[in-house]
């Protein structure tokens, strides 16, 4: 059978296809996306979520936290996947039909870009706190210093794009991999085999479900954007697979080793448990490959974002975000230093936020469309000229009262933070949106038309 | 067709570095197990993940699909390449014998040139992509 070209309609205007559809020719392959996703994961970052289980959990329940945290995040992944597979859109668009025009900018940069600039911030920051650990008497090695020079690597590979990204994840990901499992070693050895590793005691015991929230929470956001890269899968359901075995598989295993870490050395700095432990330059380069393939991705989400509104070449978005990003580690640097305060308060500031829109992306392209009788593969079909709404009143209010409903109402203890509030935006949504439909109520206020570079 | 023929080859001689580590991590086993556990796992990765690429050509008649699929399989290579030559030398995977090491970074440096050179010339001759 002879294969039918693609008719790709569309001008990329601001490059990388930041706003318009992936064409058919550049989509990439399931190990791509896998290797991809996995290069966000590995970063010092999950260790150090592992190695706080470490301190509260033992052995045995880490792993069951690590579980079922990974579980909710394949969950939301495995349902926002498979809409950046079928619309080959990034995430900001796909937030269209579901916020309307404007409310894809604001929700956009809500969601993902200052978050994903605040991931980007932290881990740069971060970066200068483990190489500063790594060469505690070396000048260019600072906390300050080394998060200007490491932030300014990190950008290298965002600046290409989805290139730069696979292309640096492909050389990082088994190497992290890997040295993970050095951690994994490491607890064997000093903490007397696996028997010896399940009897310690973690030092400061919490709830499991503050564990499964705190593994949520950290990784919520990659969660509800992993359109952004699985926009560029081959096939649909690509994304979603590739998504859920890095969680289920290496996240899990990634939690583990370094809580093992954390519970025989009592260490929550991973890399310099490392290095005590003798990883030599391991160490180091599990530093920067770490961090490089996970903080490009965030500078890049940032862009892809920021894009909707700024209609400048996406790849200097990348320089001017990062800048300031890199700036603001900088400052982070100078004022605390290594303490880990900044960290974990940016933790609990995601778990807040963003979920409830996410939800209502959910509810609209997989519930809302059904209940209209749009086949999967019709729906987020963005041609030149489609019309959409310039707010969607209902995205809007089920995510704001979602939002306040889930950190607020819901009293502490009450399940998982961030999934109630993703659960409520997406009952919200589904609910107002179908009784509007029936009772003729207009969602859309406005028509905004994209044109063919997809503004 | 002469490039599958070079891949076919150059694939070979790839996968001998693996076995290599293998028998390494046979020999080392007793010392350290915790060496052998890492010889192992990248020598098995590296040998599955090379041993792969002949089925997967061998009814391949698109010059560019068969770039493409030798750029997947020798970045497998590379990565584990590199990855081998950070770890080895490592003092947590020191052993009886200081030769061991330098041998199993040796093969690891060589599978991973070999690696970067096939990835140019699969771009070069099939204008393969480098991302896949």
């Amino acid at each position: 059978m002879e294969k039918v070209e693609e008719v790709w309609l569309w001008e990329d205007k601001f490059g990388d296809y930041a706003l318009v559809p992936v064409p058919k020719k550049e989509t990439r392959s399931l190990l791509t996306m896998f290797y991809t996703y996995t290069g966000v994961l590995c970063c010092i970052a999950a260790l150090w979520g592992g190695s706080v289980l470490g301190t509260q959990f033992y052995l045995k329940d880490a792993v069951w936290v690590a579980v079922a945290g990974s579980a909710v995040l394949s969950l939301i992944g495995g349902l926002t996947a498979p809409i950046g597979g079928v619309s080959r859109c990034s995430t900001y668009v796909n937030l269209r039909p579901a916020f309307g025009n404007i409310g894809s900018q604001v929700w956009g940069t809500v969601v993902s870009g200052i978050p994903a600039l605040g991931w980007f911030t932290v881990q740069t920051w971060l970066f200068g706190v483990i190489i500063s650990t790594i060469f505690p008497e070396a000048p260019w090695a600072t906390v300050f210093a080394a998060s200007i020079w490491g932030g300014i690597l990190m950008l290298i590979t965002a600046y290409f794009g989805f290139r730069g990204l696979a292309f640096f994840s492909y050389l990082a990901v088994p190497f992290f991999m890997l040295l993970a499992g050095f951690g994994v070693m490491i607890g064997v050895q000093q903490g007397g085999g696996f028997a010896g590793l399940a009897s310690i005691k973690p030092a400061s015991p919490v709830p499991f479900g503050v564990g499964v929230t705190e593994v949520v929470g950290m990784y919520v956001v990659g969660a509800i954007i992993t359109a952004d890269i699985c926009r560029y899968a081959k096939k649909i359901w690509h994304g979603a697979a590739a998504w859920v075995i890095q969680l289920m598989f290496l996240q899990v295993y990634m939690l583990s080793g370094a809580a093992m870490i954390t519970l025989v050395t009592g260490e929550a700095n991973i890399a310099g448990a490392l290095l005590a432990a003798g990883a030599g330059m391991g160490a180091f380069l599990m530093a920067i490959l770490g961090q490089w393939s996970t903080n490009d991705n965030n500078i890049y989400s940032t862009s892809l974002a920021i894009n909707l509104w700024v209609p400048i070449q996406r790849k200097y978005i990348v320089l001017i975000a990062g800048a300031i990003g890199v700036a603001l580690a900088a400052v982070i640097a100078r004022v605390w230093g290594a303490a880990m305060e900044p960290f974990q308060a940016f933790l609990m500031l995601l778990g807040t936020f963003l979920p409830a829109a996410g939800g209502v992306l959910i509810a609209d392209f997989w519930l809302y469309r059904w209940y209209k009788g749009e086949r999967l593969r019709e729906r987020y079909q963005f041609q030149p000229g489609t019309k959409v709404a310039k707010v969607n009143w209902i995205g809007w209010f089920s995510a704001i009262v979602a939002t306040v409903l889930g950190k607020w109402a819901i009293p502490e203890g009450g399940g998982i933070m961030c999934l109630n509030c993703l659960l409520l935006g997406l009952v919200l949504y589904i609910v107002i949106a179908i009784a509007c439909d029936k009772a003729g109520v207009k969602m859309d206020l406005g028509e905004h038309i994209i044109d063919k570079t997809g503004a | 067709m002469k490039f599958k023929r070079y891949v076919k080859i150059s694939s070979g001689i790839i996968m001998i570095f693996p076995i290599v580590l293998l028998v390494l991590a046979a020999v080392v086993w007793s010392q350290n197990v915790f060496t052998g556990i890492v010889y192992l796992a990248v020598g098995v990765i590296q040998l599955v993940g090379m041993a792969l690429i002949y089925p997967r050509i061998s009814k391949e008649e698109d010059l560019w699909e068969l770039g493409n699929k030798c750029v997947q399989h020798n970045w497998i290579a590379l990565s584990l390449g590199l990855t081998g030559c950070a770890m080895f030398l490592a003092p947590f995977f020191a052993v009886d014998s200081t030769a061991i090491p330098y041998i199993a970074f040796a093969v690891c440096l060589l599978s991973a040139l070999l690696s970067i050179f096939n990835l140019y010339k699969a771009v070069k001759e099939t204008r393969a992509r480098l991302v896949v």
